[in-house]
């Protein structure tokens, strides 16, 4: 029901397409952006994916920290992916080139390819995007449950905490609990996930509220089904509605909020590739280095965009007060 | 309504507390605290030279890390509460004293902000309703879509490369409010000195909240044209300007009102990154400094104060709404 009305939505459906083009990008990057082939022949051997599989024998010849420098001798071969350098792979001979026709998107301040760090930093947002808004939406479900659900005081507790997540400057309580903790991509994820969730909370317990006063609440009741059943194998499937556009937004969020943590230098630790990190290297070299301001910044831009369209395309579809009214 | 408001401010002593029970946990978290030192073990990971010595020793002093914890929870809270926050690591002067430096640069900002999102955003947002499914609405839905969803730190990077100098044009200046011989000025000089200097980053802060508050206010004039008492306007024959103007505007600003509130979390938050980028000397850029730095009494005081400011917003806010719409009772 809600999918063939999503459907109908052409802008959301372009939104979906990208994310999964990005998605795609993201989970299959070692075959996409690296230096190390997806297959070789050597030592009279084939080695199926050494780019995801280390093989003891080369990793004996040290052949993985030098495969920029290899070449293959004659009765060896190997092919590449279609983006032939590493994200971590620096080159101090090609250090800030403009796109061209060997780095197609240029190069950074230690000679990377700035294309390969970007597919692996869509990995980066995607992952903490999902994660966080997973964390988010879990805590986010269990505390407005609780709050919509059992009332009285639990709930006033709830709403306390709400109003204090609101009223807190999330974005500088996040650096500084970056600046606080070991740099992990892991931080990045929990930090970001334990202060997005009063939105769902919010939401849920709002939802909780307004079932609860439903028809098939009461007959629930009256066929004796117990209260916790009720609500959780029957209000809360209902209540989830809102929950997934307010998961899809807080996608959009998490993302933006990844990239910006980034940017300022509180993200990944240092040579994990990341959008937002790319944006803070261009920073020194903002008077020459389009290439490096441009194209991670359109990444970031897109992949926001696109989940927000399928936020808006998700609302739309779920709200019966606009379906068929075009 | 002053019962209302007592009420409301005793409301603010548990959101109070949590605050403060938040800020503590953090000075836990920084070194010279037990927790830092089970997380870098007995001064092993942690570079422990002199300096990394010095902050700890005066943590320790600061926040009393020697007493029991109930105790250290106490007077971190009277500390809170006499807005006493010791003096910075970085260069021994008062906190309070840096954050009234730095407040009014970011109030000034968030002012223009508040006031140039509120000016453009309203009329937008009624033109989009009134005029809406034509095709200058569905124009302006896009561009406010798509404003919605650029980041700003992307623009800000955007703008001092296109139009900061450099390779592209040079229009204006990227750095500060002022430019450094703006003190002899003659006054007029000095204010177009300084809206040249605060165009750029303005801007930036301004685009995302104006194309959220337009897109707020295109749905709340839709659903007020739909209603009854609209139609029975036009059924009277009143003149459409009359009824776009005197009673469908004015019942669409009641939920506009309410994101008032909403944009004041974003003074602190929102301007860390373009006041770093810019160097504008606000409080989002002293607080970015103080984390990077690790000036952990800064912090506290930027954080606490950032907080009241907000809770303070949040008050203004619900009284605010209760003005505007009768229907909302004060209890």
């Amino acid at each position: 029901m809600v999918w063939s009305e999503f459907k109908k939505n052409k802008m959301a459906m372009c939104g979906l397409v990208v994310i999964f083009f990005f998605g795609f990008i993201a989970t299959f990057a070692p075959f996409i952006a690296n230096d190390v082939p997806i297959v070789m022949k050597k030592n009279n051997r084939i080695y199926l994916f050494p780019n995801v599989i280390k093989y003891s024998d080369l990793l004996s010849e040290n052949l993985y920290a030098n495969f920029d420098l290899w070449k293959p001798a004659p009765g060896e071969w190997c092919i590449k992916p279609i983006v032939p350098f590493g994200p971590l792979r620096q080159n101090l001979e090609v250090v800030l080139h403009p796109p061209n026709r060997i780095h197609w998107l240029g190069t950074d301040d230690r000679g990377r390819d700035v294309l390969s760090r970007m597919i692996w930093g869509a990995r980066l947002s995607l992952s903490v995007g999902f994660v966080s808004v997973g964390i988010a939406v879990l805590m986010g479900i269990v505390l407005g449950s609780l709050a919509g659900f059992l009332g009285s005081w639990v709930d006033t507790v709830v709403l306390r905490l709400i109003e204090l997540m609101l009223v807190i400057p999330t974005f500088f309580l996040i650096i500084t609990v970056m600046a606080f903790l070991p740099p992990s991509v892991w931080t990045i994820m929990v930090v970001i996930g334990l202060t997005s969730w009063p939105g769902v909370a919010r939401l849920v317990r709002g939802e909780f509220l307004r079932q609860r006063e439903m028809e098939y609440v009461l007959s629930a009741k009256v066929l004796g089904l117990s209260g916790i059943r009720t609500m959780f194998r029957h209000v809360l499937p209902n209540a989830l509605g809102p929950v997934y556009v307010s998961a899809t937004f807080g996608l959009a969020g998490a993302i933006l909020m990844e990239s910006g943590l980034s940017f300022l230098g509180f993200g990944a630790p240092p040579p994990t590739p990341s959008w937002g990190e790319l944006l803070k290297q261009s920073q020194s070299y903002v008077d020459f280095a389009w290439w490096l301001v441009l194209f991670p910044g359109l990444a970031i831009f897109i992949t926001v965009t696109a989940f927000n369209l399928v936020g808006e395309g998700l609302r739309d579809a779920m709200d019966p007060r606009l379906r068929g009214g075009r | 309504m002053l019962r209302y408001i007592i009420k409301r401010l005793l409301f603010v002593i548990p959101t109070f507390l949590g605050v403060s029970l938040i800020t503590f946990a953090l000075i836990q978290l920084a070194p010279g605290s037990p927790v830092a030192y089970k997380l870098r073990g007995e001064g092993g990971a942690m570079r422990a030279n002199f300096e990394t010595e010095k902050i700890i020793e005066q943590t320790k002093a600061l926040y009393g890390l020697d007493k029991p914890i109930i105790v250290q929870y106490l007077l971190w809270l009277r500390r809170i509460i006499t807005l006493d926050f010791g003096k910075s690591f970085k260069d021994q002067r008062f906190v309070m004293e840096k954050i009234w430096e730095t407040l009014p640069i970011t109030l000034q900002f968030t002012i223009l902000e508040t006031f140039l999102i509120y000016l453009i955003a309203i009329p937008i947002g009624a033109y989009s309703a009134v005029r809406s499914r034509s095709f200058l609405d569905q124009l302006i839905t896009i561009i406010l879509f798509l404003l919605y969803s650029l980041p700003s730190f992307w623009v800000a990077m955007l703008l001092i490369m296109f139009l900061g100098g450099g390779d592209w044009w040079n229009l204006f200046p990227v750095n500060g409010i002022n430019s450094i011989d703006a003190y002899a000025y003659p006054w007029w000089k000095w204010l177009l000195d300084r809206l040249w200097h605060i165009v750029l980053p303005l801007f930036c802060m301004t685009y995302g909240g104006l194309a959220g508050l337009s897109r707020y206010m295109r749905t709340g004039m839709l659903d007020v044209i739909k209603q009854d008492y609209i139609r029975t306007a036009r059924a009277y024959g009143l003149s459409e300007k009359m009824i776009v103007f005197k009673y469908a505007m004015r019942n669409s600003l009641i939920p506009i009102v309410t994101i008032f509130g909403g944009l004041l979390p974003g003074l602190i938050s929102g301007s860390v990154i373009i006041e770093t980028i810019f160097s504008i000397p606000g409080m989002g850029r002293l607080g970015f400094e103080a984390v990077l730095s690790r000036d952990y009494p800064l912090i506290m005081g930027i954080f606490t104060i950032s907080t009241f400011l907000t809770l303070f917003g949040l008050i203004i806010n619900d009284i605010l709404y209760a003005l505007v719409d009768p229907r909302i009772r004060l209890e």
